[in-house]
């Protein structure tokens, strides 16, 4: 992107933590949108789409992908705090410590010297956190990967500085207003949704799976209600637990409650 | 400061809610020991830490209780506001009796003085006299602090998200 | 009828234009979906239905309405899940919303039963009867031609003769179908429906069909899995909201708001601005709500309602209780979907059995009246532009405008108008006065859009609709002492009272004026000037309170009920309170003391409003919309609830 000398456009940078990339590629999905959004913002910060180069701050919107993993992403987080007036993280990674929370539960020394041949040269946390636990964070944009258009509503909001339109309910009330028959009663198929934060569309229940948590936990996630009920219906304690453990398995509620069942 | 004491009249007691819940005999040893104060304005009627020696009763004016704190660039902050016919100086029926706040008199005012020591005194050969006393004591405690938890809650304040 | 008879039905109404929407069989549910022929129809299907349990099975007959309900209602088809109700448009440099009218293509539906059929006429009450209409709504319901039929069988889950609303059919529908082995019953409702009853092939029934038809009916009577004793059940819930029975389902209730979307007469909905980066229109969206949701209950960052048993209790108490001092019914009909539909299988019959059993004394609840339909069937979202005139900022996050507005704009102190920005949102704040025949709104910023509404310049324009809600009663305050009571963005809806009674000649002995005001700052004070003036007024006396001291501030200092205490507090006196609601329960408590009738205490409620005309349930407290019943009461009218955690 060329800078423009007399430009007043607010600045964007988009950084990456411990992640897939996937978050970033859905801002790079965006496609029409994209262009008008770089006639508004000034990405000046997005390796995912521009060279590789220092990034430069301060920023008027700071957006970062992935969960804090490494030393160096400890103190990388707190700089970009520092050069951002508007902080929001996105996706699962950056919101719940992503899939690679997991090891969260296990001997992270462990895992390196039977994955790694050396691993003295392996420097990583012995957890992976979501940004959240280290410094504040205006808004967090859940979903692995986010919704392109729950991004672009969140970006657009803050560019226009209203509330962005993201409902922090449960996946069932996406389903419902879709007409998508439950799962979890008429099939008695293991589901998150009533404990899941909504902006997929409900998309697993529409193709007959029960839902996945990609979006990690709503407010007031009753999840011990939810696996009495899932355990009534036939599913092992350690098929809930497993059911837990996925992409947002670091959240508090879903380790709290994998951790009820091990 | 200014401070001529006066021997208070009967008739002065009679109009202040304390003296009238006490009854006569009560009020009148109590009226006893007291005397009536004049302080003019912008000067202080006592400061934190220095020893309580009395209980006053606001007759009329206005006072205000500030507590220090140091290392803000205004030294102190005023917490609350005394006004006609109320209470102050709880501190002086304490053992310690070391004044918690200061007082600030912020409109010429006259007060009723009733001597610690001597009412503690008092109180102690009157334990009628000094139940009544301490549980009027006790209100004003109460509504000091109830008063404190609301300023403390902040509801004028934004709500944060 | 025959049993051919029904694919005739169909044809007709399809041939008169109608798009049929009847039960077909779809995920394993019976869904109320789009059909064209019989051949679409469940025939031979029932469902079996258990708390949290739905399962579709063979019939040993070939009876096409062989099932009870399922997860889907008919309200999808009239208030529906998602809906854009506007669209902005810049025209002359003003920013103008223009409501949306989707084409309404008449709808049969096909397979109404009693319990719907009620439902429909609940929902009716809250989107036709009440002041306002909801014209999108009005619109479809008017074009839709309604085949009901009735229930000779029940399910598990079903209650509807609890609750009044079935399993016959009465009224209220253009046909009704009863369906036997072999042949149709059909009664016809309306002119319409006898017109097309009159091209089918019927025959007088007999006597022994006549008898089949009340034999299953009693049938269906019998095999209701459910029952509720509705005896007093308003007044039961609103004694008893402290019940242990509220902690207990709240360990198990999801809040996932399962039971309210499957609900045939839940109607909360939520607004929501949708706009692009573009410049195109930025739209206005409606869609279902759920009082279980978080968002619910939330105004500027604090929610109401923010634990699972405050949403419970808001649900069950409205469903059962205070929906009927709202709309003169019960909320529910009986058909049992909530309980089959909550994947954790709550059953509201068993919550309110367990509430019986061990109850507290009921409270008299407010009693419904109807309301008179204002006729004018104007989209309600529609606004005036308005256009600011003068602008006064009073504190650093604090503004007061002044609109230009039509003639005809007549407003009652206390009331208020719905603001609104393109693509920002909408928000409810009461007028502050009025001067020079503009009105005046003190505004602060607490969040997005009254962050924008207070950066607004002069000759910018905004949407307004309003006034809304109920006024400071006035006409009470004359030949009597009033005592006002406010606290920091609470003497905005009180200024106006202020003013009025400023500029009438009263005996400072008599008719005095006690304005109490409390704030968190000096910097924070409003309408500074206007304080003094009324200062000066030999009947106003004006009492200031803060939180905090700043230098130089030689008032008081602390809560505005100390400095209450202070004040005389005339028995026969009006007392007029606004302000956060932690300081009006503390002036409550005070002037109950001071024995105060209750009668004469009048106070100003702020919930979540969307749509300001009782239609989107969101600002509920208890039986009252604030929207309509409110903002402004009287405090006997609040007394039960009052002070009381979650609502």
């Amino acid at each position: 992107m060329t800078e423009i000398a007399t430009d007043n456009r607010p600045t964007l940078g988009v950084f990456k933590l411990a992640s897939c990339d996937g978050c970033q590629l859905t801002l790079l999905d965006c496609e029409d949108e994209l262009l008008l959004l770089a006639e508004q913002i000034n990405i000046v910060h997005f390796p995912e789409a521009t060279s590789p180069g220092q990034h430069r701050g301060p920023f008027d919107l700071a957006i970062i992908e992935g969960s804090v993993s490494t030393p160096e992403q400890l103190e990388e987080v707190q700089q970009i705090r520092g050069d951002a007036r508007v902080l929001i993280t996105i996706g699962a990674c950056a919101t719940s410590g992503g899939i690679q929370a997991l090891r969260n539960f296990g001997d992270h020394d462990e895992y390196q010297r039977v994955v790694y041949a050396r691993p003295e040269y392996i420097s990583s946390l012995a957890t992976s956190t979501p940004v959240a636990d280290h410094v504040a964070v205006d808004f967090e944009l859940r979903g692995c990967p986010v919704s392109k258009i729950q991004l672009l509503e969140l970006i657009t909001a803050c560019l226009q500085g209203r509330t962005p339109a993201i409902n922090n309910e449960s996946v069932c009330v996406e389903c419902k207003r879709n007409g998508t028959v439950c799962v979890m009663v008429s099939q008695q198929m293991p589901c998150l949704g009533p404990v899941t934060h909504a902006g997929c569309g409900a998309i697993c229940p529409a193709f007959n799976r029960g839902c996945f948590g990609c979006y990690g936990p709503k407010e007031s996630a009753a999840t011990e209600s939810l696996a009495a009920q899932i355990k009534a219906q036939g599913q092992t304690d350690a098929e809930i637990k497993r059911l837990f453990r996925l992409f947002t398995a670091g959240s508090e509620a879903f380790s709290t409650e994998s951790q009820r069942h091990e | 400061m200014s401070n001529s004491a006066i021997r208070i009249d009967p008739g002065l007691t009679r109009e202040m809610e304390l003296f009238r819940e006490l009854g006569e005999e009560d009020a009148a040893s109590l009226a006893a020991i007291a005397s009536l104060r004049e302080v003019a304005g912008k000067t202080d009627l006592f400061s934190q830490g220095d020893a309580a020696d009395s209980l006053y009763i606001l007759v009329e004016g206005r006072i205000s209780l500030a507590i220090q704190v140091p290392g803000r660039a205004h030294a102190e902050s005023v917490v609350s506001t005394v006004s006609t016919g109320e209470l102050l100086g709880w501190s002086a029926l304490l053992p310690d009796r070391v004044w918690q706040v200061s007082a600030h008199v912020i409109k010429p005012s006259r007060l009723i003085d009733i001597p610690g020591a001597e009412l503690r005194q008092l109180c102690e050969r009157n334990c009628g006299l000094g139940y009544k006393i301490a549980t009027r004591m006790l209100a004003v405690v109460g509504q000091r602090l109830t008063e404190s938890r609301v300023q403390f809650l902040d509801i004028f304040g934004q709500t944060s998200e | 009828m025959p049993t051919e008879g029904l694919a005739v039905l169909l044809s007709l109404l399809s041939q008169q234009g109608f798009r049929l929407v009847g039960p077909r069989i779809g995920n394993g549910a019976i869904l109320y979906d789009q059909i064209e022929t019989v051949d679409d129809l469940p025939v031979g299907w029932t469902d079996k239905q258990a708390p949290g349990s739905y399962r579709l099975e063979k019939r040993a007959d070939n009876r096409a309405f062989g099932y009870v309900v399922g997860p889907q209602s008919w309200k999808k088809e009239l208030f529906l899940p998602r809906e854009v109700i506007q669209q902005s448009s810049l025209e002359t440099g003003a920013y103008q919303w223009q409501p949306v009218t989707a084409p309404v293509s008449p709808t049969a539906f096909i397979g109404v039963r009693a319990c719907d059929l009620a439902a429909i006429g609940i929902q009716d009450r809250v989107f036709v009867s009440a002041e306002q209409a909801d014209p999108a709504y009005d619109a479809r319901r008017q074009s839709a031609f309604i085949v009901a039929i009735n229930c000779t069988e029940a399910g598990e889950l079903c209650f509807c003769d609890s609750m009044g609303s079935g399993p016959r059919a009465e009224s209220d529908f253009d046909l009704c179908l009863t369906e036997f082995d072999d042949y149709f019953l059909v009664e016809t409702g309306s002119e319409k429906g006898a017109a097309i009853a009159r091209q089918l092939p019927l025959k007088a029934a007999s006597d022994a069909e006549k008898s089949d038809l009340s034999a299953g009916i009693e049938q269906c009577r019998q095999q209701m899995g459910r029952s509720l004793n509705t005896e007093g059940l308003p007044e039961l819930l609103f004694g008893n909201l402290n019940h242990p029975q509220w902690d207990k389902v709240a360990d198990s209730c999801l809040a996932c708001g399962n039971c309210t979307s499957v609900c045939p007469t839940c109607f909360c909905y939520s607004v929501e601005e949708v706009a692009d980066l573009g410049v195109g229109a930025a739209e206005r969206e409606r869609s279902w709500d759920s009082c279980f949701l978080q968002n619910h209950s939330k105004i500027h960052g604090a929610t109401f309602q923010s634990e699972i048993k405050d949403r419970y209790r808001q649900w069950l108490t409205h469903k059962f209780g205070s929906w009927h001092s709202q709309f003169g019914t019960s909320g529910c009909v009986g058909c049992g979907r909530c309980i089959a539909w909550c994947p954790v299988g709550i059953d509201p019959t068993e919550q309110i059995e367990a509430i019986q059993q061990d109850a507290a004394e009921p409270v008299a609840l407010p009693v419904y009246r109807a309301e008179a339909p204002i006729t004018d069937r104007r989209n309600l979202f529609e606004s005036t532009v308005a256009k600011i005139t003068a602008i006064k900022a009073e504190t650093d996050d604090v503004v007061t405008l002044a609109l230009d507005l039509p003639g005809n704009y007549h407003y009652q102190q206390g009331q208020f108008n719905m603001l609104a920005l393109p693509g920002l949102g909408e928000v409810p704040i009461s007028v502050s006065g009025d001067s020079n025949g503009q009105i005046e709104h003190t505004i602060r910023d607490v969040g997005a859009v009254t962050a924008a509404l207070t950066s607004l310049k002069a000759n910018d324009t905004l949407g307004l609709r309003g006034p809304y809600g109920t006024a400071w009663p006035l006409a009470k305050t004359t030949g009597r002492p009033v005592t006002i009571i406010t606290g920091g963005i609470g003497l905005a809806p009180l200024r106006g009272v202020m003013r009025n009674l400023a500029k009438q000649i009263r005996n400072p002995d008599s008719e005095w004026v006690s304005l109490v005001y409390g704030a968190r700052e000096e910097s924070g004070l409003l309408f500074r000037d206007e304080l003094e003036q009324w200062q000066r007024n030999p009947a106003i006396k004006v009492a200031v309170t803060l939180d905090r001291a700043s230098p130089g501030w030689s008032g008081n200092i602390g809560t505005v009920t100390t400095l209450l205490q202070r004040k005389q507090l005339p028995v026969d006196g009006l007392y007029l309170i606004c302000g956060p609601e932690v300081m009006m329960a503390a002036v409550i408590r005070q002037l109950n003391e001071a024995e105060i009738a209750p009668e004469n205490i009048y106070l100003s409620m702020e919930r979540n409003m969307k749509c300001a005309a009782g239609h989107c349930g969101r600002c509920q407290y208890g039986p009252y919309f604030i929207c309509k019943d409110g903002p402004v009461f009287n405090y006997p009218q609040l007394d039960f609830l009052f002070g009381q955690q979650g609502f």
